[in-house]
Parts: structure tokens; C-alpha cells; sequence
């Protein structure tokens, strides 16, 4: 018995003191919990949601059909099918898909379109029972995405 | 009686890959006798996704993404390091704002970094509530970035000449509101964390040794720990570092108790880098012009910064074309977590969770 | 035969006290986890469980009735007969244990002359379980798990008996209604108080609960002796956790602080609410530190508890001598 024994004994009652005192009034402390389900969190306008085509003023889509997103997106998660009409030399978009199981959220389509076409929506909530359900196609591009 | 033939010989325990303490798939081999570890072995390869390899058939653009998926506790740090390199390659220099900006995001990942490491720490340690505490603190800062960047965690915010967007003044009223309470946070937890229990466990356990440290290229809090007195962001200033005012944290013995206050310490001189840099944050563009399609020139490239782990550095070397002919990392945890095997041997199974803990390992980071 | 007699009978009574038993030790396990989750949540800034029940009270009950419909796994290479005792044989001596708590003066199933001996020599079995599952799982944590159960419940054995002992000296009994009414006057924590807190330390961990909980320290040993165990069987594992702790509580109770003495309401309630005080303390202590090292625990123990729990049998045998 040495006086580094007393003296851990003597910082040991007055820690683990500390430690319930301070404990304890954190208990009394509001909550930060959210009840999700119920309660839902403020999405901030930049985040980077499921994918959405954009449309102008008269309904029609602004896509160009260039391809750009299919080739930049890291993940090979957009699939463009394109037709040509007979008589015009532009081609347009027939069929878009976005896998949400592959899509990785980043950005790049939204960075690299050049007619500002594609956007993020704020819709996080993208969960499925099927992964067929997770591939966004033209027809419900839109209603998926409110 | 002959005893000698019941002894127990070979008790070989599996941490891992699939165990609560090592955060990830590691895997770590003990050799035991009771509770003592007798030698250890750390397999890697089980998050292994072949990146770099993977880099060579990505155009430098589509590289961005993956940069947060190596250490995705401190994402937007890796994501400088890759377009500083960039940017070098280029002769790109981005504007003040973007500097101060980076700075600021930098900044608090570390802090998120540091907060998700001690809570797991603790975690490890057997102390459920600071984690909890130090989430709410984390989780703040997490909004922030959802605000500013889109992205809660993979956050692909910094471009080549500066940052993707603007910061908004709902981030100051946040980051505002994250700063008065962060400080008083940290104390609390320290005043709770810090009781005769926890000091008995981490204090002179796992000692490195500054030797050590030199000899096994350790880097960050891992090596200011034993004392070496080593950051970037003081020793090669990168960006605009050499404006503010900081210290560099340094402990003395070089044991866990030392790198468990090393980070929280840093905790504390980030947020005063962050409050030195939001009052002086000039006006002015967020990004420099920057080309579509990113060709770097012929040659080599390297580029490196600090992250919540140590150095991390960037080598690109390309051929003119699109894509990166080569790309590597030097990444900060697997170095740290190579001397884990001579620091095992002698404790307990307990001390190697501690242990463990205290070097901060991020798996896919390591097994790339 | 007319109703006393009916009352009286050896039968009913023994029934009477087994649906009384069964009663208090399902509420108290539905309660004891609600308020421990409770706790935890509002500590750490959170709300705890809140959907099932006005603020989740039900939970314990819809977790149960879950783990009840899980299948009952036996994993390969387990010692099936022992795999499957183990549980049970962890969880019966907390039913046995109720029978020597005084509840109130009258509410008590059997008042033994040695209620406080056959407590803690019962309290011991339950230890046997938790080695045999931990030898039956055939796994590496649970065999680390369990032997160091052993080894702290053989230590930690040691200061509670002297603690207690402290107390059987001033009260001259080893029957519990005897030292309840000993303290008519005054509570024994009052000139007890070292010996109070020793038995507090020691019965946590007894319990194996953090910051002594080394058996299942989860980052450790993922889940110490229970690692294996799922569905029902882990579930009586949890319960027999959850009424040791109330078991540990009621006898410091009992022995501290007067048992269920009080003014005003009636001995039942005063009981149960100087029970549930430490049982909520116990749980406080649990979110409020990290766990020790198993050498530590050890020197803890032997180093520290014991001598101070020695000591003071010493100084209170000399003062009853005295005085």
C-alpha cells in the first residue's frame, strides 16, 4: 500500500462522481430524436435525390437526346434509347432509363447536361419490394418524382 | 501426472472480418493464451475492389465520385487531394473564395471524422453514450453538408478550380449554431469519458515509438501521438493554410491515451480554423473556368493533403488521353494499420480492441 | 372444509404463491427493460422506444412475442442437452431466489430462518448455466465468455458476503423479516454506509453489467456466453438478466433500507419504489461508464472491495462489542 493507491482510489471516487453527475443531467435534456415516420427532416434544396427529367414551359422535355449523362455516369446507371424521325436530322429521345439500384447520387449527368435537362429531385425515399421498381423509365419519370 | 499434454496449445482467435469491434471487414488473427495475445495477424482484402485499376478505364472526371467511397467518414478531404493533383497538372489555381470554402468543408470533415472515430472508440471501450453525443454533434455537421453540397457522406463537392456551389446563409446560421455547442459538447464528453475506468484501460497500452514511427511511415494522429511533430498543413502548407492561427496537438508517450487526446484536441484547434476562416471568407467567385473534358499533359503527378488520418497522396501519371494511365494512393490508414502487429503481442484481448481503435481505420480505404 | 381452511391448505398456497411470484417477475421483466431503454434513450439524447404502447411501456411485450415466434436455433457441433439446459438452468434460481423477498410484512412466501443465506447460495447456480452454455456453444467467445463469468462471480462472491455479514452482525438474524423490523427505527444504510456501497458495486457486477460487464463485452467477445443463443432461448437469458437485477435491488432494499417501511402509503408501494430507485441506478451506472479489463476487474475486486469490505466487518464487530 503506496500513496499511488490512495491517490487512484482518490480520483477514482471523484471521476466516476463526475461521470453520474454529469450523466444524469443529461437526461433531463430535450431530445434531438426525430420520429421519422411522422416527422420528416427539412431536405435541403441542393440534395441530390432520384433522378428527373425536366420539361419547359409547354410540357415538352428540354432533352436533347446527346447522350452526355449515359457517358459520363461513373455507375452505367442511364440508358438512352434514341429514334430519328424521317425527314428531320435531330434525334430524339424515345426511352430513358435511370437504375436507382445502380445510380450512385453523384451529380455528374446533372453537372455535364448541356441544356440543363436533367435535375435532382429532393426524393429520398426510393425504396422498393422489387428491383424492377427501381428502374425509372420515361412513363414514370415524372410521377415517381413529385 | 503428465500435464503437459492438456495444455491448450494454438488458441487462435478470429476478430473479425465479421466482429463489432473492427468497424468493417478486417480480420485479425490472435494467437491466445487465455487472455493474453500471443502473436497477431491482420488479413486484408476482403473490401478489395480493385480501384486503382479501375481508375485507368474511368476519365479523370469520372473518377470524382469514387474519391469519396475510399474513406467515407472524411470524403471531401480525399476528394482535395484528387483535384489538387488535378488542378497541378493543369495550372488551374482556384479563387479565394473556393480556397476558403475547401478550407471550411475540409475542416469540418475532419471534425465529423474525429467525432465518428472517438465515438466508436468509445463504443469499443463499452461507453455507449458519448457516441451518442458525439453523433448529435456529427450529425449537425452532417446537415450542413446536406445543405451546402447535396450529399450527406459521399458528397462530390469539390471540382477541378474550385467547389461545385456556393455556400448559402442557411449554412452560417447552422455552421454558427454547430460551433457554439461543439465546444461545450467536447468537454462533456471528456468530463464523462475521462472517469478511472477509462484512463485504466488506455493509458500505457499500445506504446509506439517515435523509431517506429519514422520506420513505419505512420502519419497523422497515429504519429503526433508519439510525439513526431508532423502535418501537412504546417510542415508543406497546401491551399491557404499558412493564413490561420492553430497548433499542432502532440502527445508525449506515444500510447492510446495520447492519440485518443491528440484527436480530441484536434477537435478543438479545426474549430478554430473554421472560425478564423468563415470571418475572413472573401467575396467573390466559387469556381474557376474549368474544361469539360479533362485532359491532364503528359507526366507525373502528385499531390498531397492531411486528413483525419494522416497523409494522404495522390500520384497520377498520364499519357495525354483521357483517362489516367496510372493512379495511386498513398493512403494514410494502411500505413498506420501495418504496425499493428508488433503492437499486439503481450496485451490483452481486451487491449486489442483498444488498440485497434486507437490507430482509426477505415477498411475500404485500406483494401482500395 | 369452509374458506380458511381452503386458504389455509398447503396447496393453494403454493399455487398462490406461484402465480404471485410469476406476476411480479413479468412485470418487473416488461418494466425493467422498458425503463432501462428509457433511460438509456434520454441520457444519450434520444427518446428510446416510443411506437408500441403510450411511450413504447409495450415493447418488452411485442419484443417478446417476437422472440417467442423465432425458430429455436441449435447450431453445429453444440452439446445439444447442454446447448438447450443452459438457459434454464441461468434462469430458474431467480424464481427460486422470490421466495425469501419480503415484499410487505404479510407478502412473503416463505420466511426462512436462513432467507438471506439461501438467497445468495441460490443466487450462485445461475453461474452454472451461464458456464455450461458457454461450454455447450462450441464457440471460442462463448468459452472466453464464460470463463470469465466464473471468474468474476467467484470474486465478486467474496465482498458481498462480507458486506452482508456487516449487517447480520447488528441484527443478530439471517431471517429477512427479522432485519426488515430491526430497522423500524432507522435504516441500516445509515450506519452501514461503506457496506451499502460495497454490496452495490459488487452486485453489479454480479450481475455482469457494464462497467463489469467483461462476460458478454460485446466488442470483444461479440456477445460473451450468449453469442449462439437466439429466439426463446436468448430471451430467457435476457429475462433471467432482468430479474436478477430487481432480485439484487429487493435484497438491498431488504437489508439497506428498511425494506418496505415507510409512512403514508402502504408496504408494498414503499417496497417496490426503493427497489425500482436502485434498479433505475444500476441502469444509470450501466450508460454512464466504459467497461473495465478482465485483470482489472480482478484487481478491483481483490485489491480494493474486499479489504474495505474486511475492514469494515472489523470495525463494526468491534463496536458491537463495545457498546
Amino acid at each position: 500500500m503506496n500513496a499511488s493507491y490512495f491517490n487512484k482510489v482518490n480520483i477514482g471516487i471523484k471521476t466516476v462522481i463526475k461521470g453520474l453527475a454529469l450523466s444524469i443531467s443529461y437526461l433531463f435534456k430535450k431530445p434531438v430524436t426525430l420520429q421519422y415516420p411522422h416527422e420528416k427532416k427539412r431536405i435541403a434544396q441542393r440534395y441530390r435525390g432520384s433522378i428527373r427529367l425536366k420539361r419547359n414551359e409547354e410540357g415538352a422535355l428540354k432533352c436533347i437526346a446527346c447522350g452526355s449523362c449515359e457517358k459520363i455516369c461513373p455507375a452505367g446507371a442511364i440508358k438512352m434509347v434514341t429514334v430519328t424521325p424521317e425527314g428531320s436530322k435531330k434525334k430524339q429521345l424515345s426511352e430513358f432509363y435511370v437504375d436507382l439500384g445502380l445510380c450512385i447520387y453523384c451529380g455528374l449527368c446533372v453537372d455535364t447536361c448541356p441544356v440543363d435537362a436533367i435535375e435532382h429531385s429532393i426524393v429520398y425515399e426510393v425504396a422498393e419490394r422489387k428491383k424492377d421498381g427501381l428502374i425509372l423509365r420515361l412513363d414514370n419519370l415524372g410521377e415517381k418524382n413529385v | 501426472m503428465d500435464t503437459e499434454k492438456h495444455v491448450l496449445k494454438d488458441f487462435y482467435v478470429n476478430m473479425g472480418p465479421q466482429h463489432p469491434s473492427t468497424h468493417g471487414v478486417l480480420r485479425i488473427v490472435l494467437k491466445v493464451d487465455g487472455e493474453k495475445v500471443m502473436s497477431s495477424e491482420t488479413v486484408l482484402g476482403y473490401a478489395h475492389r480493385g480501384v486503382e485499376k479501375m481508375a485507368e478505364s474511368k476519365t479523370y472526371i469520372q473518377m470524382m465520385p469514387v474519391m469519396d467511397r475510399f474513406d467515407y467518414v472524411s470524403s471531401m478531404l480525399f476528394e482535395w487531394a484528387y483535384v489538387g493533383c488535378m488542378e497541378k497538372a493543369l495550372g488551374i489555381t482556384p479563387p479565394e473564395r473556393a480556397e476558403y470554402i475547401r478550407v471550411i468543408m475540409a475542416e469540418l470533415n475532419r471534425i465529423a471524422s474525429h467525432l465518428l472515430w472517438a465515438g466508436a472508440f468509445l463504443l469499443d471501450l463499452g461507453a455507449f453514450t458519448p457516441f451518442l453525443w458525439l453523433f448529435d454533434a456529427r450529425e449537425r455537421i452532417m446537415d450542413m453538408f446536406e445543405e451546402v453540397t447535396g450529399q450527406r457522406m459521399t458528397n462530390n463537392y469539390f471540382k477541378i478550380g474550385g467547389v461545385a456551389d456556393d455556400l448559402t446563409p442557411e449554412f452560417f446560421k447552422m455552421l454558427d449554431e454547430f460551433l457554439n455547442m461543439i465546444r461545450k459538447r467536447m468537454a462533456d464528453t471528456e468530463t464523462l469519458i475521462e472517469s478511472i475506468i477509462f484512463l485504466e484501460r488506455v493509458k500505457d497500452i499500445g506504446f509506439i515509438s517515435k523509431e517506429d514511427v519514422i520506420n513505419y511511415s505512420l502519419t497523422g494522429p497515429v504519429a503526433r501521438g508519439s510525439g513526431v511533430n508532423y502535418d501537412l498543413r504546417k510542415n508543406e502548407p497546401y491551399s491557404i493554410y499558412t493564413r490561420f492561427d492553430f497548433e499542432i496537438p502532440l502527445g508525449e508517450k506515444g500510447d492510446c491515451y495520447d492519440r485518443y487526446k491528440v484527436r480530441m484536441r484536434e477537435v478543438i484547434q479545426s474549430v478554430r480554423i473554421i472560425e478564423q476562416a468563415v470571418s475572413a471568407i472573401p467575396e467573390g467567385p466559387f469556381a474557376e473556368k474549368a474544361p469539360k473534358i479533362v485532359k491532364l499533359p503528359e507526366g507525373e503527378y502528385y499531390f498531397a493533403v492531411e486528413t483525419s488520418r494522416g497523409l494522404l497522396g495522390v500520384y497520377l501519371v498520364s499519357d495525354g488521353s483521357a483517362n489516367p494511365y496510372r493512379f495511386k494512393l498513398r493512403d494514410p490508414a494502411f500505413s498506420n494499420l501495418s504496425i499493428l502487429d508488433t503492437m499486439l503481442p503481450g496485451n490483452k484481448i481486451s487491449d486489442v480492441v483498444a488498440i485497434l481503435g486507437s490507430i482509426d481505420v477505415v477498411i475500404p480505404e485500406i483494401d482500395r | 372444509m369452509d374458506l380458511a381452511m381452503i386458504a389455509d391448505s398447503i396447496i393453494v398456497k403454493v399455487i398462490l404463491s406461484i402465480a404471485g411470484v410469476m406476476i411480479v417477475f413479468t412485470i418487473n421483466a416488461l418494466f425493467a427493460t422498458w425503463l432501462e431503454r428509457k433511460v438509456a434513450g434520454h441520457i444519450q439524447l434520444r427518446l428510446g422506444p416510443m411506437e408500441v404502447g403510450f411511450h413504447g411501456v409495450l415493447q418488452g411485450a411485442a419484443d417478446g412475442l417476437k422472440l417467442i415466434a423465432k425458430e429455436i436455433i441449435t447450431p453445429k457441433g453444440v452439446d445439444k442437452k447442454l446447448f438447450a439446459l443452459a438457459p434454464y438452468l441461468a434462469f430458474f434460481p431467480t424464481l427460486l431466489m422470490f421466495v425469501v423477498i419480503p415484499f410487505s410484512d404479510k407478502l412473503q412466501v416463505r420466511d426462512l430462518n436462513i432467507g438471506l443465506l439461501y438467497f445468495f447460495s441460490i443466487s450462485c447456480i445461475a453461474t452454472i448455466g451461464i458456464f455450461m452454455a458457454g461450454w455447450a456453444s462450441n464457440n471460442k467467445y462463448s468459452l472466453m465468455g464464460a470463463v470469465r463469468s466464473i471468474a468474476q462471480s467467484i470474486a465478486y462472491e467474496i465482498p458481498i458476503i462480507l458486506s452482508i455479514l456487516s449487517v447480520v452482525i447488528i441484527t443478530q438474524s439471517l431471517k429477512l423479516s427479522e432485519i426488515v423490523s430491526y430497522q423500524s427505527k432507522f435504516w441500516i444504510v445509515l450506519v452501514q454506509p461503506v457496506a451499502f456501497v460495497v454490496y452495490v458495486i459488487s452486485a453489479i457486477a454480479e450481475l455482469n453489467r457494464t462497467p463489469f460487464d467483461i462476460p458478454e463485452a460485446e466488442s470483444e467477445l461479440v456477445a460473451g456466453f450468449h453469442t449462439e443463443y437466439s429466439g426463446m432461448r436468448f430471451a430467457v437469458f435476457f429475462m433471467a438478466e432482468y430479474t436478477n437485477i430487481f432480485l439484487v435491488s429487493a435484497m438491498a432494499t431488504t437489508l439497506f433500507l428498511g425494506g418496505w417501511r415507510g409512512p403514508f402509503f402502504p408496504p408494498v408501494v414503499w417496497f417496490f419504489i426503493k427497489t425500482y430507485a436502485l434498479v433505475f441506478f444500476i441502469i444509470w451506472v450501466r450508460w454512464a461508464f466504459p467497461r473495465l479489463r478482465p485483470d482489472q476487474l480482478m484487481s478491483f475486486c481483490w485489491k480494493f472491495l474486499t479489504p474495505v469490505a474486511l475492514l469494515n466487518l472489523l470495525i463494526t464487530t468491534f463496536f458491537m462489542k463495545i457498546f
